[in-house]
């Protein structure tokens, strides 16, 4: 291969990856990453504290909140539901898409960047690792508000409740990534962007009420945003109140399944095309933007 | 410098420029584009160590960063190891590696061992290679005690040794080393430039770029040097004929106490004075001047215009031509002189 | 060469009427300006002030939509003026909490200049107080947003004519007291803790959320909760207020004592309360820099 340099090095075969080769060490990486996470998770165990009190302060003052308005005690449940909920998004939004602007910051992301690797691989392995801290706080919060608040779950099928669970999760984290990628490019707008979202993410994805009284157009809208129809899906599949859904659920499925595809390729293209832009104006090592 | 065909060059640059856009918002200075690089030819061959010279802003780590992947140019390009930068930076990836001066990157949590294993993950090392290439690496550098303690208990040059072993790891065939010892205290910043000659020895086809701004680092290491200064390369040759390239010009040394309007301009005007450079002296009154004069005669005319300004001469002397010389002469300050254009 | 005590105090400001107030001011301001700046430098003015008002806004319209759908009626009641102020005023709690503590993990992680503002300042403190009046600024504007929204949109019953303002600026500045002295406590136990745990400040206005009758009167509480509430300045603090704005609290079980002994109260656990924190930061700062971890680096 001609490069207008003159002759390349005799060692294509090493610099050019096969698709399984490729794959491997992106693995690799994404396990390397990965191990960083869990490692430092089980060595300083102050989150502990913090990722299991806070959700559970949190569905307090809502479940007290609906109860002091008069509110059937069904929406209990569906506080607790949402809690859980945000705990994997938080995780997304802030344990992944931000990190990137950590690592610019102690230095890290050029070096990640100089790596044969795809960027994906680094976000993948910090979701991996993540998933750890994540589903604790998860597993804990919805255990211990549903003894403290007495509420029932009535999961008639598992299967479908893992199913759309992880369907959510996979969305979610493809939206994460495609978040990350404006990380490449920016650093306080991008961090700051991603704090204005967090609040009407929650309100449109009905994290504490059932979707539809957002009313049918807004509710509409809001099925655009995976965690909505992750949200409604589940509640429909956990709570015997037929009434509560906004679409049928295996409508909500279907949608999820392409939004995971979708997020995934989303992220992909945002990730090159940033990663370009960065190289270009020169902001991909800028420090303190 | 190893022999090889004029096509083989690890590092190649056409042209290179980078403009780094101006805030528009702003007013004065900072309204400005700003030229990091000026069109930058550079041509190194495989199993070189060479070395990149000039004062800060000079637009060293703006270049390094563009042969890295890390930023493209404005204009021009960039080969390493006959892998366009900008095209191709799958391969140029592969066979790269980068350690920074001053870097204290590294997760406080995770013991040295782990870090490294780390980022040998993300070369596609398999675990046990990479361990073993590891622990021969601290043994080398003399760092194998501190393996497993963690990040946030190192000191700083035990953190920038920690970064050294990182950049070697994947046994890169091109190493940017930008400023490696900064900060770095006399011991081990002679570890480390021992290292890197042994390691660049071991193999002819590993290439290092180091850039720099210490003189004697550049002497001591470097097959050829290129200063570089407001983005342009102005010189590159190896040290020695840098030197020779002086001619009969010889750099001379005096300390002065009290004298009035005496100034580099000034000096730069007695016949026969190619460049001067002053600097403070150790009290208030003294001051030091840094001359390359065109030969030996110069002395006299020179000595009686610091006379006729009434400074007094404390110390004389004319000293064998360095780096720091040959730099004053092609860019006409000292290297810790940040002239504006 | 020794300096003298002379030149030392000189340097200090000390043995020079208000010297003490100068040296604190030399922090304070400072790190005001530094505040602001970071949290308005990052973008031109018109997208700050946009963002300024959004994110109140679509925070407290999910405290609108839950009321909505729990009690099917309209905004036009009492009971969602109680609760829709309370969590307008609640912002001031999580931004005073979270201003002061977050910068111990800004300062220290990310930026790395804690220990030159350490050494450069007379102390933290005034520094980590500086530091949150921008938050200040910033939460004090959108909760006149969120108050004027919710009049202009949602009826909201708050009238001008029969609020008792130097009744609740009393009240609100008392309250505004005891969080500072918790942020700093808080911040004090940042020095200690990693990275990763930044989010106690959070946790913190979670309890206080929880448990002080920003949303809800503390009523509906388990008792025993009910009693801790007492102890807690917010919780006279959000009664002090609504007070002020209302005529009246919405807890049944304070309902009778009367303006005064709610500020007596507020007051007495705001003394109690601020020299708490002071004792715990003061505590943590000296752990802290026993065990070396003033600017450690700690992140994953």
């Amino acid at each position: 291969m001609t490069t207008g340099s003159g002759d390349t090095w005799a060692h294509e075969d090493d610099v050019r990856d096969t698709l399984a080769r490729a794959l491997r060490n992106n693995l690799r990486a994404a396990w390397g990453r990965a191990y960083v996470r869990v490692v430092g998770v089980n060595r300083e165990l102050s989150w502990l504290f913090i990722d299991v009190l806070m959700p559970l302060f949190n569905i307090a003052a809502y479940v007290y909140l609906y109860r002091s308005m008069g509110a059937p005690k069904a929406y209990d449940g569906f506080v607790i539901l949402g809690a859980l909920m945000t705990a994997y998004w938080l995780n997304v939004l802030w344990s992944m898409a931000a990190q990137f602007y950590w690592e610019r910051e102690i230095g890290h992301l050029e070096l990640y960047m100089l790596a044969p690797i795809s960027p994906m691989a680094i976000l993948f392995g910090m979701s991996f690792g993540g998933i750890f801290q994540t589903t604790i706080r998860a597993v804990a919060t919805v255990i211990m508000g549903a003894l403290i608040f007495g509420v029932r779950f009535q999961i008639e099928n598992p299967v479908a409740v893992l199913g759309v669970f992880l369907l959510t999760l996979a969305a979610l984290y493809g939206l994460g990534m495609t978040a990350a990628s404006l990380y490449l490019v920016y650093g306080r707008d991008a961090w700051n962007l991603s704090n204005l979202f967090q609040e009407p993410i929650f309100l449109l994805s009905g994290i504490n009420f059932p979707v539809k009284a957002l009313g049918f157009w807004t509710a509409a809208v809001a099925c655009l945003i995976p965690l909505t129809l992750g949200m409604d899906a589940l509640r429909q599949l956990v709570f015997d109140d037929p009434g509560i859904g906004f679409i049928p659920v295996g409508w909500e499925v279907f949608g999820l399944a392409i939004s995971a595809v979708l997020t995934v390729l989303a992220a992909w293209k945002a990730l090159k095309a940033l990663e370009d832009l960065a190289k270009r104006q020169g902001r991909l090592t800028l420090k303190w933007q | 410098m190893t022999k090889t065909t004029a096509e083989q060059w690890a590092i190649r640059t056409a042209d290179l420029r980078r403009t780094f856009r101006a805030n528009r918002r702003r007013k004065g200075p900072e309204a400005q584009d700003f030229v990091a690089l000026d069109g930058v030819n550079l041509r190194v061959a495989e199993g070189e160590l060479f070395g990149l010279l000039g004062p800060n802003g000079a637009g060293k780590t703006t270049l390094i960063k563009i042969l890295a992947t890390l930023m493209y140019p404005t204009s021009g390009r960039a080969w390493v190891c006959g892998y366009d930068v900008q095209a191709d930076p799958g391969p140029v990836k592969k066979l790269i590696n980068m350690v920074s001066g001053g870097e204290h990157s590294g997760y406080g949590a995770l013991t040295v061992r782990e870090t490294l294993w780390m980022f040998s993950q993300f070369y596609g090392l398999d675990s046990g290679r990479a361990l073993r290439r590891i622990d021969e690496l601290m043994e080398v550098i003399g760092f194998k005690d501190q393996a497993n303690t963690k990040i946030s208990k190192l000191s700083t040059g035990m953190r920038q040794k920690m970064n050294f072993i990182r950049g070697f790891i994947s046994d890169p065939r091109v190493l940017f080393l930008d400023e490696p010892t900064l900060g770095l205290d006399v011991s081990v910043s002679r570890t480390i430039r021992q290292f890197v000659k042994d390691w660049v020895k071991a193999r002819p086809d590993r290439t290092v770029l180091l850039t720099t701004h210490y003189m004697a680092e550049a002497d001591e290491m470097c097959d050829r040097v290129a200063i570089i200064d407001h983005g342009r390369v102005l010189a590159c040759d190896s040290p020695d004929n840098l030197k020779r390239s002086l001619g009969r010009d010889s750099a001379v040394e005096l300390e002065l106490a009290g004298g009035r309007g005496i100034s580099e301009g000034s000096l730069a005007a007695v016949p026969g004075v190619r460049r001067a450079a002053v600097a403070n002296g150790d009290a208030a009154d003294r001051f030091r001047i840094t001359l390359i004069i065109e030969r030996d005669e110069v002395v006299q005319p020179l000595l009686g215009y610091v006379a006729d300004c009434g400074a007094r001469v404390l110390s004389f002397r004319k000293k064998e031509v360095t780096l720091e010389d040959v730099f004053l002469s092609v860019v006409g300050r000292k290297l810790d002189d940040n002239g504006e254009r | 060469m020794a300096v003298s005590e002379t030149e030392v105090k000189a340097r200090k400001g000390d043995g020079r009427a208000g010297g003490w107030f100068r040296e604190a001011w030399r922090s304070f301001a400072p790190a005001a300006w530094l505040g602001w700046q970071i949290e308005s430098n990052w973008t031109d003015p018109f997208t700050f002030a946009v963002f300024t008002l959004v994110r109140p806004l679509s925070g407290a319209l999910i405290i609108v939509v839950m009321y909505l759908v729990a009690t099917r009626t309209n905004t036009r009641t009492d009971l969602f003026a109680q609760i829709y102020t309370g969590n307008a005023l609640f912002t001031y709690l999580g931004a005073v909490l979270f201003g002061m503590s977050w910068v111990i993990h800004e300062d220290r992680e990310h930026y790395e200049m804690i220990r030159y503002v350490y050494i450069g300042t007379s102390h933290l403190y005034w520094y980590l107080l500086g530091r949150a009046v921008a938050k200040f600024l910033v939460t004090s504007l959108s909760v006149v947003v969120l108050i004027a929204a919710g009049k202009l949109f949602l009826g909201l019953r708050l009238f001008w004519a029969t609020i008792d303002w130097v009744y609740f600026l009393i009240a609100f500045s008392l309250g505004l007291v005891s969080a500072t002295g918790l942020g700093l406590a808080l911040a004090g136990w940042m020095l200690l803790m990693a990275r990763q745990a930044g989010m106690v400040s959070e946790v913190a206005a979670g309890v206080f959320y929880l448990a002080c009758g920003f949303l809800f009167p503390i009523d509906v509480l388990p008792r025993w909760a009910q009693a801790v509430a007492r102890w807690i300045p917010f919780t006279w603090w959000n009664e002090g207020m609504r007070r002020g704005l209302f005529g009246h609290g919405n807890s049944q079980l304070l309902a009778g004592l009367s303006n005064r002994t709610i500020l007596i109260w507020l007051v007495l656990s705001t003394l109690i309360f601020g020299l708490l924190s002071l004792i715990a930061f003061f505590g943590a700062e000296r752990l802290a820099k026993r065990r070396g971890l003033l600017d450690q680096l700690t992140s994953f």
